[in-house]
């Protein structure tokens, strides 16, 4: 085993649960929406 | 403020990445071997992990950016906000302490370290001024700030001299200045120590230091200049806590930021060329597997701590796989701040993937360079960035480097741990006792009770009960998820069942560390008779079963409003979410 392996290991890890297991969560159990106003557009207090 | 997804990114990932991915990795790799910690930090992340973060922020930006304790109010009980308050108070105080300790320890330790604080300090309020008031384009002051923060953190160690094995020989011009800074302090109590600790994961990084520490007995001297430097650490973390955001927090996390990513950036170029270019420092030496239970020393009378694989490995190796404190300010922080709901994915969960590569770095670097805590990954780090460098940064020098990066990540999160504990303390008590509301008054309380902690002085255990209730605050952040997703008919699997895991994993690990506190100290001859010591060994085991108790109440009223919503037409159940 070497430095270079966990790298790999690192890279697929997000390449592989990013793109094929929380994608599909954000889509289809939470349907994130671009369109839906956020609170930070909702109130835009300046605090924070 | 609607902030940009890359701004937003850069801060959520530094707002949550601190001692956790790096010390918490360590120790595990140390005391189970490198292989289980690995396995976990890969299946933690991509289960759990980045669906815990991803899934508060969420859950706040659907409902009006509350925070977790009011949506829990309005979702589970009355009582529950209650509950969580004290939950979340006494959690943070246990991560505030763990964090403190290990800083002060590397700040007395290493005398090449301090500038570079001061200096980022300094560097952090000149930072709000320059864009806030003189409305100086982020460009330039990025450039400024971030230089000059890097240029006292490279002075701090110029000039050291080294043994041949590496070691520090003599200090440099700045290394000097200090130890007569910790001299001058230390003679208040004729150069004796305060009193005396032991950690037996080796982790403190005052072992290595003669003056502070007996190599042959493992006793570690707690000098009146280790107070001196959690003063100091605790007044950086007081402006954090309370001066407005952007004058020094922000600042000073966007700067911890940049440096963190350079340290990240160099040390994988350097394990990316290590194998072709220097094999010998590429590869592994730390052991793989070190057994279910490894045997631990016993204590003076026979008993012995214990630390099987599960549950201690998942509360050890704290935020690199799953952690509360990001629930916590995603929930009341970065998701009052998004621009998009299709941000929350990218922010929330990309940056515990970042999170993971910062742990995923720790563990090469003890994997490649041994020793442990803070001292391991500085030393991995300084390896890493030396093959980076085609070996011009020195190694002695680029370890110098390594527990700079290590002071600045930590610290930028500790000032917001204070920041946050303040509120959760104002909100608890505020309401029947108003002086609390006060912030200062409610930022010194914080203080005080994380210093008694500190002083107490069993690192190991502190650590593991922060992990523990770490873990604990992911679970019940994922179980709050959970009910919310089912109140708005949604399937909530990917939560409960990680939910399930954590809740379970996380209060058989605080009996366990209660039981290993009590062995280590209260009973042991060595250490039973220093009132300090004992008497933060039951605070300790008083603050886990409050915690225990705590999480069993909410696990209860979380369960019967999970029927609740069950059980109710889709209809009205929509209509109890406030939608």
């Amino acid at each position: 085993m070497n430095t270079l392996w966990v790298v790999v290991l690192g890279v697929l890890t997000i390449v592989l649960a990013y793109n094929l297991y929380a994608k599909r969560i954000d889509r289809e159990v939470i349907q994130s929406n671009s369109k839906r106003a956020t609170p930070a557009k909702m109130y835009m207090d300046g605090v924070d | 403020m609607p902030t940009s997804r890359s701004v937003l990114y850069g801060y959520h990932f530094k707002s949550i990445a601190a001692a956790g991915p790096i010390v918490g990795v360590i120790t595990a790799a140390n005391i189970w071997g490198w292989v289980p910690s690995i396995i976990w930090l890969i299946l933690g992340v991509s289960f759990i992990g980045w669906a815990a973060d991803y899934s508060a922020v969420m859950m706040s930006v659907r409902n009006d950016g509350n925070s977790l304790s009011a949506i829990s109010y309005k979702l589970i009980a009355p009582r529950t906000r209650t509950i969580l308050f004290i939950f979340i108070f006494f959690y943070l105080l246990l991560l505030a302490a763990a964090f403190l300790g290990i800083m002060a320890a590397l700040m007395d330790a290493r005398p090449d370290v301090p500038l570079g604080i001061l200096v980022l300090a300094i560097m952090g309020l000149l930072g709000g001024q320059m864009l806030y008031r003189w409305k100086v384009d982020v460009i330039p002051v990025t450039i400024v700030i971030v230089v000059i923060t890097l240029a006292a953190m490279v002075l701090g160690p110029a000039g050291q001299a080294f043994n041949a094995q590496g070691a520090v020989a003599a200090q440099g011009p700045v290394g000097n200045a200090v130890v007569a800074i910790n001299n001058a302090v230390d003679s208040t109590s004729g150069g004796q120590g305060v009193l005396t600790t032991v950690d037996p994961t080796k982790s403190d990084p005052r072992l290595s230091n003669p003056k502070l520490a007996d190599a042959r007995t493992g006793l570690i001297k707690m000098m009146p200049s280790y107070l001196w430097w959690a003063l100091f650490l605790l007044i950086f973390s007081y402006l954090g806590a309370n001066l407005p955001i952007w004058r020094f927090a922000q600042p000073v996390n966007y700067i911890g930021f940049w440096i963190m990513l350079i340290t990240i950036v160099l040390s994988a170029v350097g394990a990316i060329l290590g194998p072709f270019t220097a094999p010998k420092v590429a590869a592994f030496t730390l052991g793989a597997w070190k057994g279910f239970a490894p045997p631990q020393a016993a204590v003076t009378g026979g008993l012995a701590p214990i630390q099987p694989l599960w549950p201690m490995l998942f509360v050890t190796i704290a935020c690199g796989a799953i952690s509360g404190w990001h629930s916590l300010i995603g929930s009341v922080g970065t998701a009052r701040q998004l621009e998009y709901e299709t941000d929350g994915l990218p922010v929330g969960g990309g940056a515990m993937f970042g999170e993971n590569t910062l742990a995923l770095l720790s563990l090469t670097a003890v994997a490649i360079a041994g020793g442990a805590g803070a001292g391991a990954f500085a030393a991995g780090v300084g390896k890493l960035i030396n093959v980076a460098t085609f070996g011009a940064v020195a190694l002695p020098f680029g370890t110098a480097l390594g527990f700079g990066s290590f002071m600045v990540i930590v610290l930028t999160v500790v000032q917001l741990v204070f920041r946050v504990m303040r509120v959760t303390l104002s909100e608890w008590v505020g309401e029947v006792v108003p002086a609390v509301r006060n912030m200062h008054v409610s930022t010194i309380i914080s203080m005080i009770l994380t210093l008694i902690f500190v002083l107490s002085g069993t690192w190991v255990y502190l650590w593991q009960l922060f992990g523990a209730s770490n873990q604990l605050m992911a679970a019940l952040s994922l179980l709050v998820v959970t009910v919310w997703l089912k109140s708005e008919n949604r399937n909530p699997a990917y939560a409960l069942w990680p939910m399930l895991f954590m809740y379970i994993t996380t209060i058989v690990s605080t009996v366990v560390t209660a039981y290993n506190l009590w062995v280590t100290i209260i009973v042991n001859p060595a250490t039973n008779s220093q009132l300090i010591s004992v008497a933060g060994a039951w605070a300790m085991i008083v603050v886990a079963v409050l915690l225990i108790i705590a999480a069993l109440f909410i696990g209860w009223d979380g369960l019967q409003a999970y029927w609740r919503y069950r059980s109710r037409p889709l209809t009205q159940a929509s209509a109890t979410a406030g939608k």
